[in-house]
Formats: C-alpha cells, sequence, structure tokens
C-alpha cells in the first residue's frame, strides 16, 4: 500500500461528507434521532413515576378494619410506618365482614378493610376499599408493604430472635471460584457480572452493531451507486481506488460520530429535563447503574471504547467497500452485503457469547479471546470497558490487533479493488474475489470486468 | 509525447488486448478505432492507469504515464454523472480532484456552462415563483445535456492530454456542432487528444493518425493520409445522363455499387482511370460527375474488419 494509492482521499473524504450531511435522508434520521432521544428521558420518567409514584404527603386512608387471623397477635403498626401514614387509626375486628362492607360504601369511604392471613407456605395481606373514597390502590400496596415489615417484626419477637440474629441470618451469600496458589494464599476473585451489568453490555453491543451495520451499508451503496452510474471511471482519472474507498469510510465514520455526539447531547438535555419535569434529581441511567459501572465511566474507557467502536466501524465499513465494489447493479447491493451481515452477527453473537459467560463464570480465556478478536472487540470491548470488565491493557491490545486488521483489510481491498471497481455485469461472488487476490480469477468473470 | 509500447491485457486465456503500440509525437488527434469489443476502451483504461496491464507500458515525455500526476481530462463511453447530487456540486468535486482551485474551478464552470447552455441547469435561480429553487440533479437532465456537463468535467482541469471516448454519440445536429466547435478549439491549443468514435466521418474530420483495432490487435496504424495513398486514387464515381455500361464492359471495371444514375467503380489504377475517361469523352457522352477518389475511412475500417466479423 503506498502513498500513492490513497492520494486524493481527503477530496473524496470531504464530498462524500458534505453530500452525506446536505442529504435528506441523514437530516430527517438525525431529527428523528435527537427528538427521540430528546422525549424519551422525560417520557421515562413520567411512565416510571406513574408506576412508582411517589408516597403521599398524608395518605387518604383514615382507618383500617384488621381481621388479624395470625398467630401474631401484638404487631406494632405505627413503629414501622412513616409519617404519612402514622395517623391511620387500626380497629381489630371479628364481626360480620358484610357489614362492614356496607358502612365502607355508605359512610366511611376512606377506611379499609384489611385481612391477615397465613398458613404453612405463605402470609395473605388483603385489602378491601371503597370504590367512592380517596383511596388508591398505591397507597393500599405501599402501605402493605410497611404492614409486611411490621407483621415479620412481630414474628422474629415471637420467636425470640435478637437484631443481631436476624442480621446474621439475613446476610448475602456469595459463591465464586479460585485458583489454588501453591506459593500464595487462596486466590479468591469474583469475575462475573450482575444480570443488570449484562443488559447493560448487550444494549450498547447492539446499538454499536446497528451503528456498524447502518454506516458499513451507507458505504456499499455508496459504491454500488458510483458503479452503477458510471462515475467512477471519472474519478479513476484523478484518485486511485483504495483513495475512494479510504475517503468514503472516514466520511461515513465522522457522519455517525456526529450522529452519536447528538445523540449523547440529546440525551443529557433529555435527562436534565426529565429531571425538571419530575423534580427528580437523578436520571433514569444513574437509578439503574451499579457504583461497580459509575466508577468505571471514566474519561480514559469512554475514549478507549470510542476508539475501538471508532476501529470496528472502519473494519466494517471497508469490508463493505469491498462487499459493495463485487456489484454492479443496485438491485444487486443487498445481496453484495452477505458477507458483511454475517461477519458482523458472528462478531455479535462471539461478543453475546462472551457476556453470558461473564455473567455466569466470569473471565476466561473465551472472554479475552473475544475482547481482542477483531470482528467482536468491536461490539464487546466499549461495553466491557464501561462495567470494568476490561483492563486497559486488553483494550490496548485489542485497539492494535484491530488497527492491524483494519490495515490488512486495506492491503486486501487495494488488491482487488481495481479489478473490482471496472468489474461490470452478474455480482462476483468472495471466492472469485480471493481467486482475484491471488491473481487466478476466472475467466468467465473477468472478462465481464 | 505519448508512446504506448507492447500493451497487453489478458483475462484468464483470452488476449483482449494484444501487443498495442502507437505513439503520438505532436499535438493532434490520435483515433482508436475497431468493431464493439475490439478492445479499444480496455486500452484507454489502461492507458489511464484504471486497469492493471499484463504487459507493455505508458509512457508521457519518456517517463510512466500517471494520469493523477499528469493533468488528464476524460470523457467516458459510459457517462456516468451523480444522479442525486447538485451538478455545481459535481462539478467543484471533480474540479477539487483535479486539484484546480475553488474559485479558479468556479470562473472556468461558469465559462463552459455558458458556452455550453447548461447555465440554467448548473446555476438555477434562486427562486421560482417566489419559493426558494431546488439545486438541479443529474437525473432531471436529457442525455444531451448531461454529456455537455460530462465535457465541462472532463475540460475544467484545461488537461493537457484529452481522451474522448465516444464524444459526439446521441447529440443532435445543433449540439454535434458545438462539440466540434470546442474539438477544434482544443487541437488549436496544441493539445494532445485520444479520441475513439465509430463516426467514420468525425474521425476523418479531426484526426490525423488512426489505429484500427479488431479483436485487441492493431490491423492499421499510421497517419490517415499516408494510408489512404496506400490504398490509391481506384474509387470511382461516374454518373451520365445516358446508360454507360457499355464502357464499364469494355474496360472490365468492377462495379461496387450501383445508384439510379451513379456508378461506384473500382479501377485497377489511375491510367485505366484515365482510358476509361478518354473514351466517353471522345464519344460526346454526356458525362456529369466523374469523381476519383482515395477509399473512405468507412470503406478501410470495413475493409480491416467487417470480413473478419461477419465470421464471428
Amino acid at each position: 500500500m503506498k502513498k500513492d494509492s490513497v492520494r486524493g482521499w481527503k477530496d473524496v473524504f470531504t464530498f462524500t461528507l458534505t453530500q452525506t450531511l446536505k442529504s435528506k435522508t441523514y437530516i430527517v434520521t438525525l431529527i428523528i434521532m435527537i427528538v427521540s432521544a430528546m422525549i424519551s428521558m422525560p417520557l421515562m420518567n413520567i411512565f416510571m413515576k406513574g408506576n412508582t409514584a411517589e408516597e403521599p404527603e398524608k395518605s387518604a386512608v383514615e382507618k383500617v378494619y384488621f381481621y388479624n387471623m395470625t398467630l401474631c397477635r401484638n404487631i406494632d403498626f405505627e413503629s414501622e410506618f412513616p409519617e404519612s401514614y402514622r395517623h391511620i387509626v387500626f380497629e381489630d375486628t371479628v364481626g360480620d365482614i358484610k357489614e362492614l362492607e356496607t358502612k365502607l360504601q355508605e359512610e366511611e369511604v376512606n377506611a379499609v378493610i384489611l385481612t391477615l392471613m397465613e398458613d404453612e407456605n405463605y402470609c395473605y395481606i388483603q385489602f378491601m376499599r371503597s370504590p367512592d373514597g380517596d383511596v388508591t390502590n398505591y397507597e393500599l400496596q405501599l402501605l402493605g408493604q410497611y404492614i409486611q415489615n411490621a407483621y415479620t417484626k412481630a414474628k422474629v419477637e415471637l420467636l425470640g430472635l435478637t437484631e443481631e440474629q436476624i442480621k446474621f441470618f439475613d446476610t448475602s451469600v456469595v459463591s465464586s471460584a479460585g485458583i489454588v496458589d501453591t506459593k500464595s494464599d487462596l486466590m479468591i476473585e469474583d469475575t462475573s457480572i450482575s444480570e443488570g451489568e449484562y443488559w447493560f453490555i448487550y444494549g450498547m453491543m447492539f446499538v454499536v452493531l446497528m451503528v456498524c451495520i447502518l454506516a458499513s451499508t451507507t458505504v456499499a451503496t455508496s459504491i454500488v451507486q458510483e458503479k452503477s452510474s458510471k462515475v467512477i471511471e471519472y474519478l479513476l482519472t484523478s484518485v486511485r481506488p483504495l483513495a475512494i474507498i479510504v475517503g468514503k469510510v472516514f466520511a461515513m465514520l465522522v457522519t455517525v460520530m456526529i450522529q452519536l455526539i447528538a445523540l449523547v447531547l440529546a440525551g443529557f438535555v433529555s435527562t436534565k429535563i426529565g429531571g425538571l419535569i419530575t423534580g427528580d434529581s437523578t436520571n433514569v441511567i444513574t437509578r439503574y447503574m451499579t457504583p461497580e459501572m459509575l466508577a468505571s465511566l471514566n474519561f480514559g474507557n469512554i475514549v478507549l471504547g470510542l476508539v475501538t467502536a471508532g476501529a470496528g466501524m472502519v473494519l466494517y465499513a471497508t469490508l463493505a467497500g469491498l462487499c459493495g465494489a463485487t456489484a454492479s447493479r443496485m438491485e444487486d447491493s443487498s445481496e453484495s452485503l452477505t458477507l458483511l451481515s454475517m461477519t458482523s452477527l458472528v462478531g455479535f453473537y462471539i461478543g453475546f457469547g462472551a457476556a453470558s459467560t461473564l455473567m455466569t463464570s466470569g473471565e476466561n480465556p473465551f472472554v479475552t479471546f473475544a475482547l481482542i478478536f477483531p470482528i467482536s472487540s468491536a461490539f464487546l470491548l466499549p461495553a466491557a470497558l464501561l462495567v470494568g470488565k476490561a483492563s486497559t491493557w486488553i483494550a490496548l491490545i485489542a485497539i492494535v490487533v484491530l488497527f492491524l486488521s483494519i490495515v490488512l483489510m486495506f492491503k486486501f481491498v487495494a488488491k482487488v479493488y481495481e479489478g473490482l471497481i471496472l468489474h461490470n455485469g452478474a455480482r462476483l461472488k468472495m471466492k472469485d474475489v480471493f481467486a482475484m487476490a491471488k491473481g487466478t480469477k476466472s475467466k468467465k468473470k473477468e472478462e465481464n470486468a | 509525447m505519448l508512446e504506448v509500447k507492447n500493451l497487453t491485457k489478458q483475462y484468464g486465456e483470452k488476449v483482449v488486448v494484444d501487443d498495442l503500440s502507437f505513439s503520438i509525437s505532436e499535438p493532434g488527434v490520435y483515433a482508436l478505432l475497431g468493431t464493439n469489443g475490439a478492445g479499444k476502451t480496455t486500452s484507454i483504461r489502461m492507458i489511464l492507469g484504471m486497469l492493471a496491464k499484463n504487459g507493455g507500458e505508458v509512457l508521457w515525455n519518456g517517463k510512466p504515464f500517471s494520469a493523477a500526476e499528469l493533468n488528464v481530462g476524460y470523457l467516458a463511453e459510459e457517462r456516468g454523472l451523480y444522479p442525486k447530487y447538485s451538478l455545481l456540486d459535481q462539478l467543484l468535486y471533480f474540479a477539487s480532484l483535479k486539484k484546480v482551485p475553488k474559485k479558479v474551478a468556479m470562473d472556468r464552470i461558469k465559462y463552459w456552462a455558458e458556452r455550453l447552455q447548461v447555465e440554467e441547469y448548473i446555476f438555477p435561480p434562486k427562486t421560482v415563483k417566489g419559493k426558494a429553487a431546488k439545486a438541479n440533479r443529474a437525473d432531471q437532465l436529457s442525455k444531451g445535456n448531461q454529456q455537455k456537463v460530462q465535457l465541462m468535467a472532463a475540460l475544467i482541469s484545461e488537461p493537457e492530454f484529452l481522451i474522448l471516448d465516444e464524444p459526439l454519440s446521441g447529440l443532435d445536429p445543433v449540439n454535434t456542432d458545438l462539440f466540434k466547435g470546442i474539438i477544434r478549439e482544443e487541437i488549436a491549443k496544441n493539445k494532445y487528444l485520444i479520441m475513439s468514435s465509430h463516426q467514420m466521418p468525425t474521425i476523418e474530420e479531426f484526426c490525423t493518425d488512426i489505429t484500427i483495432m479488431n479483436r485487441g490487435q492493431a490491423v492499421l496504424q499510421g497517419n490517415l493520409n499516408d494510408i489512404k495513398k496506400s490504398y490509391g486514387r481506384v474509387n470511382l464515381f461516374v454518373k451520365s445522363d445516358s446508360e454507360i455500361a457499355s464502357y464499364i464492359q469494355k474496360f472490365g471495371i468492377q462495379i461496387v455499387e450501383k445508384m439510379p444514375s451513379e456508378y461506384h467503380l473500382k479501377v485497377t489504377d489511375e491510367r485505366q482511370a484515365r482510358e476509361f475517361l478518354a473514351s466517353m469523352m471522345q464519344d460526346n457522352e454526356p458525362l456529369v460527375k466523374f469523381e476519383l477518389r482515395e477509399p473512405s475511412l468507412h470503406e478501410i475500417f470495413v475493409e480491416k474488419v467487417g470480413d473478419d466479423n461477419e465470421e464471428r
């Protein structure tokens, strides 16, 4: 790959970038993405507020008629209640429930009937309320939680357990596997990820996959369009084929980065708006992120993640350029992308497998392989870095491997692209492309060039 | 000076360009002729460096030819413009690839747009009926106008070497004259041109030297006048108010074509033609036309590649 091969790539880059940024499709997509991101957080906050409504300042429940059908007789509800529930009057009841129901419907619309039952397996907390009162089901759910706490405490007291004994009983059990080191102590290290981290990795991998496919498809379509419209012949009098593909790939990378940055900024603004609407300073993302995840979310990891994702996009977009060059008609373009789709899916599934392995068994050689292997590292590594499951060294090795793969891909593309780009007629298969690289392209296919 | 030496292109077993050599030592138009599939476009692509060669070399002033380094203009046979992009953007892009500064490119685009009468497409009015007008795109142009824009793209860098592959195909007579005028101007500027065309009168009008290709090989090469002279003036066109068949028979002259009141004959040499004329003049035959001339390029072309192609 000589310097001459890429001379003029900046002109291709500038033109492709300008035309893409000016294109209606891009502008409309960007606007939709920004608007979606802007409204997502406020909507999520509103919906989540609907589902997890805040506690009322003062509960609408005024009185509780309590049918206690358990062995616990002295349940101290008040000690477990927050201030907003402490005004509630509890009245132990043993009478006819039908009479009470009539009373609730006609007179005490803000009173509720509570039945507490237990058997060998379960404890049941059942509420009945008037349809005409101010009491909501949500309030009763909250009230149920406090009653459950008070009931549990009463059971513990009944059994004669101390606070310390309860604490000891409640201690979490963490299982882990370690390697016996004969020279030192038993090494125990928990490297597995939580379910939340797993879904975070999965979500991020999916986003990177989508972005990669979007950018790569755009590059391939652009190449096929230049071939089918014969513009390529003009371009080749000024620049080498490799300069065309390099210019296009980097232009697409920039357009995708612009989209991503716009998305992140819109998300940031959206979070702030969401907070203003709900009056909640904590955003939805931080609510679901573990402290470990937040600790790994530093500048260095973000940069490494972006570099990896960017390099992955370059790798996939170059492959897409190669795939696109095998077709000379627009109708063949989607078929020509089979190799790209397969490779990206294989990469994604390797990453997916590694994420699952991380959750179940923690770090192992397969995970390390997936973090370094170029077709999967582009998807897995950015997310793994952000949850603290990839060290800086692994990231640097993966980036070096990715860059080497890109150079090799460029070299291969430079070798075959010249023949491919002037090819007309039926779509070339990959075996023809490899034969071309070896200089043994089939006669029939060559004749079409 | 352009030298093409032993240019060869092979696809598998098939040789599509076989040992092609020619040179253009002086400014002017060199013609590459041949039937469809003769290897002209492949040769042009190899000269321009778009296509890898299996053998041979292309030199410009003794050094390897590089289209990127030399200022080359190319009007391809298969015309191409981005269908959905603004025409002005495309022309500026082609200029930037040729390292033409934007301001200079803009001036040249204005000049050529006016010259080729495509200003309204390249610089559309900013408003139409009070609304902002959209920039024109290639897919909104007629074929002829697209060809004009493509010629602009080829000329925008003021190339010193120009390759025109079928430049006049698909043009109406008015635009044909417009293109011919521009080609004449380029020749007058002492530029080197290679032209490929199936329109033999056009080639005869512009070209000094030719190569006729058939199945990848050069079957005839040289200066067009010298080639014609080598054939001799054996084409005789005779028109008379009376029937002259008996004279033709008497001299044993070959009839190429008999038209309503004219014969196209082939004499063995000029002496036979003179004797034929003298005989008719002696008998006071009412001759209207007696023209002895060299074969046309069309005839030479058909002679060189016609039979071979019929066999295919």
